[in-house]
């Protein structure tokens, strides 16, 4: 099971991950990111959607524990 | 993406009409003949003696996907003649001249200042400084809000961020403005743009700045925070880089901001009893505030350079083509917002909408988008709190600054019964 957790410390409201992966994270009144557990979209979504961010304010857990490095594997492009 | 082996895929047309978006002859009142090119031909090549050959992207998925294909296009600043980008070295250019993965690291630089955690300690004083502002006019019955609010009030917000002393706030701002004026533009030598020429006291100013950040006992700032950032190979930030994007970041948190207050109370104001409607539901604002940001984007283009040939939508654009990608126009674009989309609807962003291009799209979406956000809000409820009606002067006329990469009045005049 995938779980997202967004820093509302860094989250600067681009919401690139809502379009990417709307069945795991909306966007609250205050334009941040919010997650939805569990996330909703295929997996290779959520990791897109953690690459997509601007600002590095996703991680993303695999039943606890984090995988946000493999999520990114790709280069990062934030 | 392929090459034009897809036959249906041909080059950009000339642009229907007479439209160049870097021409502030254009730029200042761009919005028929850009509902003309969505509906003709949504991507155009401009051409105008005396100014740079540009690509226009007019439509909301072409810019967008623009915007996301970074590989493809690059970003080459705000300048659309590449001349002066590609005679900067890698080291010296600002984040927005840069791509991954320079880009990624200077990124975290920025970061380090304009984050939600590292905002919100400035908030209060920013508060602060939006009340005090607007009390100085509060007891009159006139005001020009332009440059009695919304230009004073985001340089002392970002010079705040960045930890610069309160004075430096009026400098900054006299320096930024100087930059976009006619008369600076007259000096560049240019039909376009602004002055290229930097204020030396000014740079010098802020680089004593941060060679005192450098001492152990320096305040823990944003600069300090700069200073003392590695990446993770180890290595720092030179205090040559560190300067040029404490002034990127004063550069892009004043004018953009300035706008985007200016865009919202002018919005506000057009609609008879909107203003005063917010006034007395303010969780209205928040929504007003992301429909100021599509309506009236406070950077109505920016520039891009094709690094290959790559199809966008169903025109081939070439190698080496410089992109005005319009975020005025996709912001307004009918297909993705309906037929309301040149008006402003203050619900719009209440229930969920399509993510609007007021801070652009993708890797280099703003990175001070959160503190523009919260210096609105501080601001307009500074507003609202004191004066709880107004209206914009009898006969006034709207009236666009004349540079061409921003969109926001020139000044605003209003009238208002005087607060006791």
């Amino acid at each position: 099971m995938l779980e997202l957790n967004v820093d509302r410390g860094r989250c600067q409201g681009a919401r690139e991950c809502v379009q990417i992966a709307p069945a795991s994270v909306r966007i609250d009144a205050t334009m941040t990111a919010v997650p939805i557990a569990p996330a909703g979209d295929p997996e290779s979504a959520i990791f897109e959607a953690v690459r997509s961010c601007p600002n590095n304010a996703i991680r993303v857990f695999r039943d606890g524990a984090e995988i946000s490095a493999i999520a990114s594997d790709r280069s990062r492009n934030g | 993406m392929a090459e034009a082996a897809d036959h249906h895929v041909v080059g950009a047309a000339p642009a229907q009409g007479s439209f160049h978006p870097i021409d502030s002859a254009d730029s200042r009142c761009p919005h028929a003949k850009l509902q003309d090119l969505r509906a003709s031909t949504p991507i155009s090549i401009a051409e105008r003696e005396g100014f740079p050959t540009v690509t226009v992207v007019t439509k909301y998925d072409d810019v967008a996907n623009s915007f996301r294909n970074w590989r493809a296009f690059g970003n080459i600043s705000s300048d659309p003649d590449p001349t002066r980008h590609d005679a900067t070295p890698e080291d010296e250019r600002v984040i927005i001249g840069l791509d991954p993965p320079a880009h990624t690291w200077v990124r975290r630089l920025s970061q380090l200042a304009m984050a939600p955690a590292a905002v919100d300690d400035a908030l209060r004083y920013v508060a602060d400084v939006a009340e005090a502002l607007v009390a100085r006019f509060a007891g009159q019955s006139r005001a020009e809000l332009v440059g009695e609010w919304a230009e004073p009030l985001p340089s002392r917000a970002i010079a705040r961020v960045l930890g610069l002393p309160e004075e430096s706030a009026s400098i900054l701002h006299d320096w930024v403005a100087s930059q976009f004026t006619e008369s600076a533009r007259a000096a560049s030598g240019r039909r376009y743009g602004g002055s290229i020429r930097e204020h030396g006291d000014f740079v010098e100013y802020l680089h004593d700045q941060i060679r005192q950040r450098h001492r152990d006992d320096a305040p823990d700032d944003a600069i300090t925070r700069m200073v003392r950032y590695r990446r993770d190979d180890g290595s720092g930030f030179t205090d040559t880089q560190i300067g040029i994007h404490v002034r990127l970041l004063l550069n892009a948190g004043n004018e953009t901001t300035t706008s985007l207050l200016s865009n919202l109370v002018y919005r506000l104001l057009e609609q008879p009893g909107l203003y005063e409607q917010v006034g007395r539901d303010r969780s209205l604002l928040g929504p007003a505030i992301e429909e100021s940001l599509r309506l009236d984007a406070p950077l109505q283009l920016l520039i891009r350079r094709a690094n290959r040939n790559e199809v966008v939508g169903d025109t081939l654009v070439r190698d080496g083509d410089v992109l005005a990608l319009s975020t005025l126009s996709a912001n307004r674009d009918e297909q993705t917002w309906g037929e309301s989309a040149s008006q402003f609807a203050v619900e719009r962003f209440a229930g969920s909408a399509p993510a609007h291009m007021g801070f652009g799209v993708g890797i280099h979406h703003c990175v001070g988008a959160y503190l523009a956000r919260q210096t609105a809000i501080l601001g307009v409820n500074a507003l609202l709190d004191a004066i709880p009606s107004m209206r914009l002067e009898d006969g006034y006329g709207y009236e666009n600054v004349s540079y061409h990469i921003f969109h926001r009045p020139r000044r605003l005049p209003v009238t208002f019964a005087p607060r006791p």
